[in-house]
């Protein structure tokens, strides 16, 4: 402990206590408020099943709650994390009291949809469950507070403590962090991988057992991306593995942020953002286009491609499957047209019910014809200009048409930073995930 | 051929509507009272808003076509876009001949820019759901000043009455001098001239400055994305943003 800053912290006020712990909950990506039907009762707030942006913040991240820690003292010495004791960082802690009047009040003033509450361990886990949990109960309770609450379930807390919990919350997650046991024990060796495989199966349980009060919005995770060495299919199929086994709402990734020194991690000028926006595009294919991991990446190919999304991809490696007729293709298929999404693919449906559809519709209807051209035919012409040729497509697809480059898509590679080597729009649209 | 005027409420254009049906002479365009500046050529012709009338063609569009064309024309209407009156009326006038099947014409040329619209319409209002911020005055009522591009603060009443189901509140059309007012349980809208006086709660500076250091805190540094914020959050409505406008 060191004596300077726990003394400073006494009389710290509530604006720099926020400050501090909002710094230390800033690389928890997910801030979602969906999922929510709660409605309110007699008293403020309430869910709104798709979430609200309540602003967007310097690095173009939504932000929809109010994301914080309770405290940042933490018993725990993560390599990865930057609120691991032996940093030397100013610490602070607000009071369940404190919480529930910011978030009321920022409720009140629509700053936020609500509260995500997270901690770092402080004494033990179940004191920290239990801290945070009579937070939650106290808005619930003495508030009457209806709008959004997502909490972060500790790992190694007794699973009393989460049930309670669970009950009064609209979200739950357990953060995994490191995409394997092996990086887990390596940066983070007392975070034990049953400790976060515990609450995580309990919870999906209880949400199992069909109380519909409990979670009711579901649970989620979040893995960092880059700090360790598994490769993009590691991520992937863990990932696929999380939805079918436990049954999670989201997956976030996290590009790795160095924040600490350390040998154990990578040396890395920039978070590796372009490869954290392939893993949610994929991730996105894995929920709504009905893909499986292995179609995406196998061991030969372990990795994303820089220049290529990985729908784009599998759309050229398939090249045998194009192109589609717009008019006839099942939905099934024409969601796996690079440059039709879910939306345009419904009204694709819907619209060839009135009329046979015309080229000049598609763009009308929310198709992006400048990749979307290459794979479909409309009315049996094909609009594509080049032959249905995987290599002239390619070439098109990334604006590399000179010929001087290798043929063979490239590959991330893991430390090393190549976001700039993008030169698309495509880091622009990086924190969205959609395609 | 004849130009319909009209006094440019939702009910006013309605019955723009029937007297299309019923009047002998056919609209060849439809326009507001307010800003019509007179035509060389063309006959005016000044449609009187009656309520029955309004609510008849308000009823048959639900009945004979559908729910979601009634409201796609409501919120094409709150675009305010020049053209927004005429291609109602060819869009319903094509409704009543495709009856249930008109929406899913999406590609449909007089369907079309009204589904654009009332999208825009809609996006705005999604927004705005997101950015309206309101101030805590002395009085205990929360005020929230905001300048949409369109008219959409008819369509906010239900959303806030919800969630703020037990706190008195306005909302403000500072552009459309339109205020909506909200005390549990019901809410009216009412015009606003003139400046209101608008007197602060002691503790909503504070929380303001609370909400902006949070604000400055969680943007991570070595991820900055001006131009993403901007997208999202476009610079129009900066000028209510508590966080931003310090």
């Amino acid at each position: 402990m060191r004596v300077g800053i726990k003394d400073m912290m006494d009389h710290m006020t509530l604006e720099e206590k926020l400050g501090i712990l909002a710094d230390s909950a800033k690389y928890d990506v997910s801030c979602s408020s969906s999922g929510s039907q709660r409605k309110n009762k007699d008293g403020f707030g309430n869910g709104h099943y798709s979430g609200i942006c309540h602003t967007w913040s310097d690095d173009g991240r939504c932000v929809s709650l109010l994301k914080i820690l309770m405290t940042n003292h933490c018993i725990y010495d993560c390599a990865y994390c930057i609120n691991r004791s032996s940093n030397d960082i100013a610490r602070a802690t607000l009071t369940p009291h404190e919480l529930a009047e910011l978030t009321s009040n920022f409720y009140r003033r629509n700053y936020i949809e609500g509260l995500f509450l997270s901690s770092a361990i402080i004494i033990n886990p179940n004191h920290t469950m239990e801290l945070l949990t009579e937070t939650a109960q106290k808005l619930r309770e003495d508030y009457h507070f209806y709008g959004y609450i997502h909490m972060k379930g500790i790992p190694g807390a007794d699973p009393l403590l989460i049930e309670k919990a669970g009950r009064l919350v609209d979200r739950m997650s357990v953060n995994i962090e490191l995409p394997s046991a092996k990086s887990l024990k390596l940066l983070a060796p007392q975070k034990k991988e049953e400790n976060i495989i515990k609450p995580m199966s309990f919870i999906k349980d209880k949400i199992l057992e069909g109380r519909r009060k409990f979670v009711p919005a579901g649970q989620t995770t979040q893995l960092i991306v880059g700090a360790t060495p598994e490769t993009d299919l590691d991520i992937l199929s863990l990932t696929s593995n999380l939805y079918k086994r436990y049954r999670l709402k989201r997956v976030y990734y996290s590009a790795y942020v160095p924040v600490n020194h350390s040998n154990l991690l990578p040396t890395i000028m920039k978070p590796p953002l372009l490869r954290e926006h392939r893993l949610y595009q994929a991730d996105w294919l894995l929920r709504f286009y009905d893909f499986k991991a292995e179609e995406l990446l196998d061991a030969h190919n372990p990795n994303f491609d820089i220049l290529l999304d990985p729908k784009a991809n599998w759309a050229l490696r398939n090249i045998h499957a194009f192109p589609l007729e717009v008019n006839t293709a099942p939905y099934e298929m024409l969601l796996r047209v690079p440059g039709i999404g879910v939306r345009s693919a419904k009204r694709i449906l819907v619209a060839r019910r009135a009329r046979a559809l015309e080229y000049e519709h598609l763009k009308k209807l929310g198709i992006v014809l400048k990749r979307a051209q290459y794979f479909i035919t409309c009315r049996g012409k094909y609009y594509g200009n080049i032959p249905l040729d995987q290599r002239l497509i390619t070439a098109k697809l990334t604006g590399q048409e000179t010929g001087l480059l290798s043929p063979s898509p490239q590959q991330l590679s893991l430390f090393t930073d190549q976001v700039n080597a993008v030169p698309i729009a495509e880091q622009v649209k990086s924190l969205t995930g959609e395609l | 051929m004849t130009i319909y005027l009209y006094d440019g409420s939702f009910d006013g254009l309605l019955c723009a509507i029937y007297e299309s049906y019923y009047h002998k002479d056919k609209p060849q365009d439809i326009k507001k009272v307010i800003g019509f500046g007179g035509s060389l050529f063309a006959k005016t012709y000044t449609v009187e808003t009656q309520k029955e009338k309004a609510q008849k063609v308000a009823r048959s569009i639900q009945e004979k076509i559908s729910r979601e064309t009634y409201e796609n024309i409501y919120d094409a209407f709150l675009s305010e876009e020049v053209d927004a009156e005429l291609d109602i009326l060819r869009y319903v006038q094509l409704g009543f001949t495709l009856g249930k099947k008109l929406d899913e014409d999406l590609a449909h040329p007089l369907v079309l820019p009204i589904h654009q619209k009332s999208q825009r319409v809609a996006r705005e209002r999604h927004r705005m759901l997101g950015l309206l911020r309101f101030e805590k005055l002395k009085t205990g009522i929360y005020y929230a000043p905001f300048s949409p591009t369109y008219d959409i603060l008819s369509t906010l009443g239900s959303h806030f009455a919800e969630r703020f189901g037990d706190q008195s509140f306005i909302i403000h059309d500072i552009k459309r001098r339109v205020a909506l007012l909200y005390k549990p349980k019901r809410w009216i809208m009412t015009p606003v001239d003139g400046e209101l006086k608008l007197e602060l709660d002691e503790e909503e500076k504070a929380f303001q400055q609370l909400w902006t250091r949070y604000y400055q805190h969680i943007a991570i540094k070595n991820r900055q994305n001006l131009k993403l914020q901007r997208q999202f959050m476009p610079k129009k409505y900066w000028r209510f943003l508590t966080e931003k406008k310090g």
